[in-house]
């Protein structure tokens, strides 16, 4: 028998105004759009100092960009991957200015990809607020072949890497952004562990 | 003191790694009770009789071979078992001093450091090694200071960061990890790395612990013992290579118990370094097999009640589901029910 | 060097005026070896003995922590002061042995800012001293805005010019030489931080300055001059696992009034800033003054802790949980 029965994941904020900032950074991927409308009606007086970064990339396929181009706000940056938004977010930060807040709202994989870049930054916990959006499907790493898969939603799945059947562990690292997944039948070829759906 | 080194052994492949008897009796034995749940278990560490928590850093028999074991995991998988954060470089100096101190005045027949400014002269006469290099210059030696100094110790070694009131992994060299991927777990904070342990948070050691050690100063250094059981005298346990060593779970009966497994100890001597303020958690593996244990009755004894015992989250958290019946039935031979002898074992 | 108690006993090699007002003091091992290394920001305390008892005085080290074989620190004499300050001026010479307790840090540098901006005002300087020695060695820009009152206290920053050069910049206030905190703050990259050493005044200012601007409490850091123990009106005070009731003088701390009855309280910094002596109130008749930065305002109001090292009170009965 493997390790399976672990209790761990990140614990997401809800987003809301954070007090003291000059210029806001709000982005957000696919169903995160909702979180993102919700806080600019929060914050009303700041359109002007805020920049809105959206990804229309979804797994349930949600799209909020109608209703985010209807804001007033500094500008609005549309992407089509949440990989080419967190790229563009690693440029702005780069430039940035203390003062900055940023807001991220999305699915965990993107909310952690995106968090690589502000941690980069050292942005601090009292400078970045993250809502988790959608269905918690993971984002892998695989011990073995070094590879990530994304949006993985059963306990036991094929690694697309190195092809080992893989069984996930609810252990997940910030640095990688993932969750770590081990050879499944490790003990005994051929012996799975029970199929399941991961608690999306 | 005079050490009789096997610098032969192999934690692989034919596995002819033994311990001699002098080397089972000095073993740090974790179990103070017949029951084991996890406790504070956190106390000075000062020097005690002549076994293994007389040292600062703590080297037996197996050096030579234990280091020859981590060089050929190094070389296997580069940049799978020593990982480094950029901003931990001071913290890699910090542990390079300490341990050339501490080796060299525990054990001055086989290590010297002499200190000239910043040009240090270090001689290692058990692997031949007689270096001169500038301290607080990387280029000046052939690894990084971590990795340089770790392939001439003994036991893993992690380097932790202190920062916004918690530890956060940043540096480490673990050759010799229970089934934990290095890689993984770098960059965690103490409370997501102890996230898959089973029943702790519940206890809220966690926060106490965490606690005692931001308090930890420098000169003040605590320890604790943790453990596990293994199959065969393997160091290479990681997450990555599981494959190589989970099958080694299915081969354990009641017969071969005795040969087969082993009581992993660790002893983790911890320190706050002085420059960066990190703070070093050597896990120091001890293996002895369940018949080295049987060498002495109350430890036998002892062991047979722990693993009857424990709690099964824990057992299935240190991976010896599968051969915790067959490791307890090969005890229960040295346990007739009586009291008497298990009181020494503690 | 020698360690009894947790102490390490240091000969006093050099003394210097540096200012009309501080003296720097270089102190080495009595028996020549090296003396434990430590991080920039750190400070000793310096267990100075008097007719009553001994002052335990916390001061910055301004040495290199590369350089382990002396340790400096600048001493600002105090007139007004409890006596500690003088004594070190007036008492210590060259030759003599101190006892000191082993570098703790309360001001250390981030290990992650991508620029560290120091403010400093006066004696202010030397934990920064320290830390330049650490940044130089890791190659993380920083700039320091150092002000002095004129041309005869501005020796440390000019020493500071000659290492760093346009890195350390020098305002005189008898020039008019202003340092305007808001400009040095503002329009600063993200991952900055920013290091406050000086008086209350320019504390406060600068934490002003950088809030305006929208910086967060994690990229800010300060430290108040450690003014070592307390003075104010005396009181009594019973501690209750011993029963004993002591009687805090004007010029004496709580937690020296304690040390001097022979109760050990375990302290570090003495200066209200660690936490190390928090210690609960049982019972209080009265108001505690409590002057630390360590305890939370909801602690402060509920009075039901007290850091015995800074903190007095007001009030006909205390009894505290040591």
């Amino acid at each position: 028998m493997l390790i399976t029965g672990i209790k761990s994941r990140p614990v997401y904020d809800q987003l809301r105004p954070l007090p003291g900032g000059i210029r806001h950074l709000v982005a957000g991927q696919g169903s995160g759009g909702r979180a993102m409308l919700r806080l600019l009606d929060e914050m009303p007086e700041q359109g002007m100092q805020t920049t809105l970064l959206y990804s229309q990339e979804s797994f349930s396929g949600l799209d909020f960009l109608a209703e985010l181009q209807q804001r007033q706000v500094a500008e609005l940056r549309v992407y089509p991957s949440n990989q080419e938004l967190v790229a563009d977010l690693e440029r702005i930060l780069g430039n940035a200015r203390m003062g900055t807040r940023l807001y991220l709202s999305g699915s965990e994989s993107f909310i952690g990809t995106a968090m690589q870049v502000a941690t980069h930054y050292d942005m601090n916990s009292d400078e970045v607020l993250r809502e988790h959006a959608g269905s918690f499907v993971r984002r892998i790493w695989c011990v073995h072949c070094d590879s990530y898969t994304e949006n993985v939603t059963q306990r036991v799945f094929q690694c697309p890497g190195c092809n080992a059947m893989l069984v996930v562990r609810d252990h997940y690292s910030r640095r990688l952004a993932a969750f770590q997944a081990v050879k499944a039948d490790a003990e005994v070829p051929g012996e799975l562990p029970e199929a399941e759906e991961l608690d999306t | 003191m005079t050490i009789q080194f096997r610098p032969d052994e192999t934690y692989r492949d034919d596995y002819t790694y033994a311990n001699s008897p002098e080397c089972i009796a000095r073993a740090p034995f974790p179990f103070p009770d017949d029951e084991y749940m996890y406790s504070m278990n956190l106390e000075p560490h000062v020097s005690v009789g002549d076994g293994a928590l007389k040292a600062i850093f703590d080297i037996d028999e197996h050096y030579i071979s234990e280091c020859r074991d981590r060089a050929i995991t190094l070389e296997k998988d580069p940049g799978m078992h020593y990982v480094s954060a950029p901003h931990m470089m001071e913290a890699q100096w910090d542990l390079l001093e300490l341990i050339m101190e501490s080796y060299a005045s525990d054990y001055p027949e086989y290590f010297t450091l002499e200190k000239d400014g910043t040009r240090w002269h270090w001689t290692n006469t058990l692997l031949n090694i007689d270096d001169t290099f500038t301290f607080g210059d990387p280029s000046t030696l052939p690894y990084e200071p971590m990795e340089y100094i770790t392939r001439q110790a003994q036991g893993d070694w992690v380097l932790q960061e202190e920062r916004d009131g918690t530890l956060y992994w940043g540096a480490g060299i673990a050759t010799q990890r229970a089934d934990y991927s290095l890689r993984f777990n770098l960059g965690m904070a103490w409370h997501e790395f102890h996230g898959p342990v089973p029943l702790l948070k519940e206890t809220g050691m966690l926060d106490r612990a965490l606690k005692f050690l931001l308090r930890l100063r420098c000169g003040h250094p605590v320890r604790r013992l943790n453990w596990s059981l293994t199959v065969n005298p393997r160091l290479d346990v990681s997450a990555e290579s599981l494959p190589d060593w989970a099958p080694d779970r299915t081969t354990v009966t009641a017969e071969n118990a005795g040969k087969l497994v082993y009581l992993r100890i660790e002893l983790q001597p911890l320190h706050r370094l002085p420059r960066s303020n990190a703070i070093v958690f050597p896990i120091r593996t001890y293996l002895l097999n369940l018949e080295d244990i049987a060498t002495n009755p109350a430890w036998a004894k002892r062991m047979h009640r722990v693993l009857k015992s424990l709690n099964q989250e824990l057992v299935d958290y240190k991976g010896f589901t599968r051969y915790r019946d067959a490791a307890v039935e090969w005890l229960s031979q040295f346990d007739d029910g009586q009291d008497e002898e298990v009181v020494k074992a503690g | 060097m020698s360690l009894s108690n947790g102490t390490l006993n240091v000969r006093v090699a050099r003394i210097e005026a540096v200012t009309p007002e501080i003296k720097r003091f270089t102190l080495v091992a009595t028996d020549g070896a090296h003396l434990p290394p430590f991080s920039g920001g750190s400070n000793v305390v310096v267990l100075i003995p008097h007719e009553n008892g001994t002052y335990r005085n916390a001061y910055s080290l301004m040495s290199s922590p590369y350089d382990s074989s002396a340790y400096q620190i600048a001493v600002r004499r105090v007139e007004e002061g409890r006596g500690g300050s003088l004594r070190m001026h007036e008492a210590v010479n060259e030759g003599d042995v101190l006892e000191i307790l082993r570098p703790v840090n309360l001001f250390p540098l981030s290990k992650h800012a991508r620029l560290h901006l120091f403010i400093a005002g006066g004696v202010g300087i030397t934990p920064v001293c320290s830390q330049l020695a650490e940044l130089r060695l890791r190659g993380t820009p920083f700039e320091v805005h150092l002000a002095v009152r004129g041309a005869e206290h501005a020796r440390l920053g000019e020493e500071l010019v000659r290492e760093y050069g346009d890195a350390v910049r020098l305002y005189r206030n008898d020039l008019d030489q202003r340092l305007d905190i808001s400009v040095v703050v503002a329009a600063r990259p993200l991952g900055s931080h920013l290091y406050v050493c000086g008086p209350e005044s320019m504390i406060q200012d600068a934490i002003d300055s950088a809030h305006a601007q929208g910086w967060t409490d994690s990229h800010i850091h300060y430290e108040r001059f450690l003014e070592q123990g307390s003075v104010g009106e005396a009181f009594s005070v019973t501690l209750a696992r011993s029963g004993a009731t002591i009687e805090v003088s004007p010029d004496q701390s709580l937690l020296e009034a304690a040390e001097a009855a022979g109760h050990s309280i375990p302290y570090l910094c003495r200066g209200g800033a660690c936490g190390e002596c928090e210690t609960r109130v049982l019972e209080l008749d009265g108001e505690i003054v409590h002057t630390d930065d360590w305890l939370s305002d909801e602690d402060k109001a509920a009075n039901t802790k007290i850091m015995p090292c800074v903190s007095r009170a007001k009030c006909s009965r205390l009894v505290i949980d040591c």
